[in-house]
C-alpha cells in the first residue's frame, strides 16, 4: 500500500547519490526525486502531502540555503527538512540550522543514521502539527486569544479553582463595527481587533487570576475577580483610547458587566446576562457601560420575538407606509410629507416604530426596513405622478446602518431610476446623533447624495449634541426641529427666545427650518411670528394612511405661491419631471437660462441652469436657494421693470427683452439682457423661458429699457 | 576460487586497491549486485569531465561544486583512494583557490582509469 507510507522528497543533484538513497529509503518511505531545489519547490506545489525532505546543499540551479529560505515563507514551512552535508562542513551544517533544517545527516550516508533521524523528525513534525491543530482549535486565529469555547472552558476552571472569589464577567464590543469595517475595510478592521486584543492582554496581566478571549467578529470578554472600581477605571481608559484611535471615527465601546451569582449556571448564562447588560447600555445615550439586572431578560425575549418576526412581516408586507403630510405655515396648506412606518401585526394590532424600531437598530435590521420603506414611497410618488397628482415630495428615514453604507447612494439612484421619479421627490431625514457623530464621513455621503438630487434634512435637530455653529460646515438642506425641543426648558419664555435664535440663524444659512410636534393654535402663531416656514404636528395632522392623505390632497387647494424653496420644487416637479429629456436639454443650454414663473406683480424663478448659476455667481451647482436670493439683489425699480417684461411677454405670447444692471452675488456690477418667451400657463400663473447674456459694456443699450422683439414698441419702465 | 562471482571479484580487487568497501555496504542494503550496478556508473559521471573544464577556464566555483559532486558519490561508493584525492580538491576550492589542486585532478583521472581497469578485467 504505497499510499500508506510517508513520502520523503530527496533533492539531491547526483544521480547516483539519489539511486543510494532510494535503496535506503524504499523499504520504509515513498521516495520522489528531485535533481535541485527549484525543481523540488515545484513538486512540493504538486504533490499534495510530503511528511519530510531530505535536502543537498550544494547543488545546480538552486541550492539547498536557498531552498530553505523559499520554504521559510511558504506554506511547506511546517514540512521537516534534513540537510545532507560532508563530513568536514561544519559551518554548513550550522548555517542550515540557522535557516530552518530540522535536523542533519553527513555524507557517505550511514543508513541507519539516516533512518533513525528521519524517522525522529517526522514524529516531531507530527506532534507540533496535533499541537497547532489544537492551538488552532482552542484560539482565535486573527488574535490569537481564547476563542469562545475555550474561554468557556477555562473559565469554568477558573471559577471552580477559586470558589471564595466573586467573578464578573465583562463583555465588550465596538458599536456599529460593521459600519467600521466597511467604511474602512476589512484589513483595517482586522488592525482594530488586533490592537483591542493587545489591550485586553495588558489590562488582563493585573486583574489575575483572570480568564479572556474573543467570542466572536468584534466582541471581547474577560472574566476577572469582581472589582467595580478597577473595571470602571479599565473601562474609562479604553474608551478614552479608543476615542483617539481614529482620527476621522469616532470608534465607541461598550461594556456589559455581570457579577457572576449562581457559580453553578453554565457559563453561556453568564455571558448572555453580560450581553443584556451591554444592549441596554447601548441604547442609552452616552453610556458606555452597563450592568445586568433581572428585568432585562424579559426585556431581551420581547425583543427577540420582534426580530424573529421581520423577515415574515416584510415578505406578508405587514409593514405600511403612513404619511404625516408637512404644511406651509404661510398658506396653512399641506405641502409634501413624511412618510413613516406602521407594523400590522397579525396578532398584536398595528404598532407604532417606538415599539420596534429600537430594536431593529440594534439588531442592525433597521436596514432592510429603511430600504422597504424607500421602494413603497418611491412607488408611490410614481403613481401619483402618472395620475397626475400634484404632490409634494415625500421624505424618508435613513438610519445610521444606511448613513454608513457605502453603497446608499447607488441603492437610492436604483429605486428613483426603476419608478421614475426625480430624487428631489424623496427628500432623506437623518439623525442628527448619526451625522454629527462622524461629521467628516458623512459630510462625504451627504454631498454625493446632494449632487445626485437628493435634498437632506437633519432629523431632531437639537436633540443631540451639535452646536449650530458647526452646521455651516455641513451641507444640509432643510433642518427638522422637534417641538420638545423647548420642552426641557423650565422657562418658556427662554425656551422661545432659544427656539427664535436657531430659526433666525437657520434662515442666515438659507437653511429652511421644519418644526414637528406642532400641537396647538398657539405653538402655530408663535412659529409663525418667528418666520418658520413649515410645520408637521398633530395640529394640522396625524400620521395617515396613504388613501387618506390622498384624499386630504385632493381636497386641499393648490398652495398659492411663496416665495420658498420647496414650494418651487413642486412647480418644478410638475413642469419638468413628465419629460427628462426636457430637463437635460435645458440643464445643458450655454446660454444662462432660467424658467420663470409670474403671477400678478409677483414673479419668482422656478428653475435656472448651470450657466445661469455661473452668470450671477452662485458657482456651478444648482440651488434651490438662487431664485429668492437672486430677486433680493434686484433694486426695486429693476425689478419692476423685469416683471413687466415677464408680463408683457405673457400676455403677448411674443418674445419680448429688457436690459438691466444688478449686482452678481460676489458684488460685481452686470449688465444684463434678458429675453422672456411665453412657455405656458401653470394654474394661475404663467410661466415663461428667461434667457440672459451680458449687454454690452459701452451703454449703447440702455438699463431699464424694454423691448418688444417685433419692435413695435419701445417702453421705459414705468407704465405700459 | 572458482566459485567467485564477478561481482565479488570486483569487490576483492577494491578491497586490493584499498576501498573500503565493507563500510559501504550497508548503504546499498548489503546487496553486492546493487553495489556493483552503481559502481560501474562512476567512471561515467560527467562531474570529471566538468571538473577539468573548470578548472583549466578558471571558474572556482564550478570547480568547486563538480568537486563537491564528486566527493559525495566516491564517499558513498567507498571508494577511499578517489575520495580521499577529491577531499584535497575540494578543500582548497571551497577556500576560494585551485593553487596546487592541478596534480590532484591528475591523479584523480588516473585513478578513474584505475577503476576501469579494474571493471574491464573482473568482467573478461
Amino acid at each position: 500500500m504505497e499510499r500508506d507510507l510517508p513520502t520523503i522528497l530527496v533533492t539531491e543533484d547526483q544521480k547516483i547519490n539519489r539511486e543510494i538513497l532510494c535503496h535506503i529509503l524504499e523499504p520504509e518511505y515513498r521516495v520522489i526525486e528531485a535533481e535541485n531545489g527549484a525543481q523540488a519547490l515545484e513538486i512540493l506545489k504538486k504533490t499534495p502531502q510530503i511528511d519530510a525532505i531530505l535536502l543537498d546543499i550544494v547543488m545546480p540551479v538552486m541550492d539547498g540555503y536557498a531552498v530553505l529560505q523559499n520554504l521559510k515563507a511558504s506554506a511547506f514551512a511546517d514540512i521537516p527538512v534534513i540537510v545532507m552535508t560532508g563530513e568536514k562542513d561544519d559551518g554548513a551544517e550550522q548555517k542550515a540550522l540557522d535557516l530552518g533544517a530540522w535536523d542533519f545527516v553527513s555524507k557517505p550516508y550511514r543508513p541507519r543514521t539516516l533512518l533513525s533521524r528521519l524517522k525522529n523528525v517526522i514524529v516531531r513534525s507530527r506532534y507540533y502539527l496535533m499541537d497547532q491543530m489544537k492551538h488552532a482549535y482552542e484560539h482565535d486565529q486573527l488574535t490569537d486569544l481564547y476563542n469562545r469555547a475555550t474561554f468557556f472552558i477555562e473559565t469554568r476552571k477558573l471559577l471552580d479553582e477559586n470558589p471564595d472569589k466573586t467573578f464578573a464577567l465583562v463583555r465588550f464590543d465596538i458599536n456599529h463595527f460593521q459600519i467600521y469595517n466597511s467604511f474602512f475595510s476589512d484589513e483595517e478592521g482586522d488592525r482594530l481587533l488586533l490592537f483591542l486584543a493587545d489591550r485586553l492582554r495588558q489590562i488582563a496581566q493585573r486583574c489575575e487570576p483572570c480568564t479572556y478571549g474573543r467570542m466572536t467578529a468584534d466582541v471581547f470578554c474577560l472574566c476577572m475577580p469582581f472589582n467595580k472600581t478597577a473595571i470602571e477605571k479599565y473601562a474609562a481608559k479604553a474608551w478614552s483610547e479608543l476615542a483617539a484611535y481614529n482620527e476621522s471615527y469616532h470608534i465607541e465601546p461598550t461594556f456589559g458587566i455581570y457579577v457572576i451569582e449562581n457559580r453553578a449556571e453554565k457559563i453561556q448564562v453568564f455571558y448572555d446576562c453580560a450581553t443584556l447588560a451591554a444592549k441596554s447600555a447601548k441604547s442609552q445615550y452616552m453610556t458606555y457601560l452597563g450592568y445586568y439586572r433581572p428585568e432585562m431578560s424579559e426585556t431581551a425575549v420581547a425583543e427577540q420575538q420582534l426580530i424573529n418576526e421581520v423577515q415574515n412581516a416584510l415578505e406578508t408586507q405587514q409593514f405600511e407606509v403612513y404619511l404625516q403630510p408637512k404644511y406651509n405655515l404661510s398658506t396653512e396648506q399641506p405641502y409634501g410629507a413624511e412618510a413613516l412606518i406602521r407594523w400590522r401585526h397579525p396578532r398584536r394590532g398595528m404598532l407604532s416604530p417606538g415599539v420596534f424600531i429600537p430594536a431593529f437598530e440594534r439588531n442592525g435590521v433597521i436596514g432592510k426596513i429603511d430600504y422597504y420603506m424607500w421602494d413603497k414611497v418611491c412607488a408611490l410618488l410614481q403613481k401619483w405622478q402618472q395620475e397626475g397628482r400634484r404632490t409634494g415630495p415625500v421624505s424618508v428615514n435613513v438610519s445610521r446602518v444606511n448613513m454608513y453604507n457605502p453603497n446608499l447612494l447607488s441603492l437610492l439612484l436604483r429605486l428613483t431610476r426603476k419608478y421614475q421619479i426625480p430624487p428631489s421627490l424623496l427628500p432623506l431625514e437623518l439623525t442628527e446623533s448619526a451625522y454629527m457623530q462622524n461629521p467628516e464621513i458623512m459630510s462625504k455621503t451627504v454631498r454625493a447624495l446632494q449632487s445626485a438630487g437628493f435634498t437632506i434634512m437633519m432629523d431632531d435637530f437639537g436633540s443631540g449634541y451639535s452646536s449650530l455653529n458647526s452646521l455651516k460646515d455641513i451641507p444640509v438642506d432643510v433642518l427638522k426641529i422637534d417641538m420638545k425641543f423647548l420642552s426641557g426648558q423650565s422657562d418658556t419664555a427662554r425656551g422661545n427666545c432659544i427656539l427664535a435664535t436657531v430659526i433666525r440663524m437657520a434662515s442666515w444659512m438659507d437653511t429652511p427650518v421644519v418644526m414637528e410636534g406642532v400641537e396647538t393654535r398657539q405653538q402655530v402663531d408663535f412659529l409663525k411670528a418667528l418666520g418658520c416656514c413649515y410645520v408637521q404636528g398633530y395640529y394640522f395632522a396625524k400620521p395617515m394612511p396613504v388613501s387618506d392623505y390622498e384624499a386630504l390632497l385632493d381636497n386641499s387647494s393648490p398652495a398659492p405661491m411663496h416665495l420658498d424653496s420647496e414650494n418651487l420644487q413642486v412647480l418644478n416637479q410638475t413642469i419638468w419631471s413628465a419629460n427628462p429629456q426636457t430637463d437635460l436639454l435645458f440643464n445643458s443650454m450655454q446660454q444662462p437660462a432660467a424658467i420663470c414663473e409670474v403671477e400678478g406683480d409677483q414673479f419668482r424663478i422656478l428653475r435656472e441652469n448651470p450657466s445661469f448659476s455661473r452668470f450671477f455667481g452662485y458657482g456651478p451647482r444648482i440651488d434651490s436657494r438662487i431664485s429668492s436670493t437672486w430677486q433680493e439683489r434686484l433694486l426695486p425699480e429693476t425689478r419692476q421693470v423685469i416683471l413687466q417684461t415677464l408680463q408683457c411677454a405673457a400676455e403677448t405670447r411674443r418674445p419680448q427683452q429688457c436690459c438691466y444692471a444688478c449686482r452678481s452675488r460676489e458684488g460685481k456690477m452686470l449688465r444684463v439682457r434678458m429675453e422672456a418667451r411665453y412657455w405656458g400657463k401653470n394654474g394661475p400663473a404663467q410661466v415663461l423661458l428667461s434667457q440672459f447674456s451680458a449687454a454690452a459694456a459701452d451703454g449703447t443699450e440702455e438699463t431699464n429699457q424694454i423691448r418688444c422683439r417685433d419692435g413695435a414698441k419701445d417702453e421705459h419702465g414705468n407704465d405700459r | 576460487m572458482n566459485m567467485e562471482t564477478t561481482d565479488e571479484k570486483i569487490m576483492t580487487a577494491l578491497s586490493d586497491w584499498g576501498c573500503d568497501v565493507a563500510d559501504a555496504m550497508p548503504r546499498f542494503l548489503d546487496r553486492k549486485d546493487l553495489y556493483c550496478r552503481l559502481l560501474a556508473q562512476v567512471p561515467a559521471e560527467t562531474g570529471f569531465e566538468a571538473l577539468g573544464t573548470a578548472l583549466e577556464a578558471g571558474d572556482v566555483q564550478a570547480a568547486f561544486e563538480q568537486a563537491h559532486g564528486l566527493k559525495g558519490v566516491l564517499g558513498n561508493m567507498g571508494l577511499t583512494p578517489m575520495y580521499e584525492t577529491v577531499c584535497r580538491i575540494v578543500e582548497p576550492l571551497r577556500a576560494g583557490t585551485a593553487q596546487g589542486v592541478e596534480q590532484d585532478y591528475r591523479r584523480l583521472m588516473e585513478m578513474r582509469e584505475t577503476l576501469c581497469r579494474i571493471l574491464r578485467q573482473t568482467q573478461a
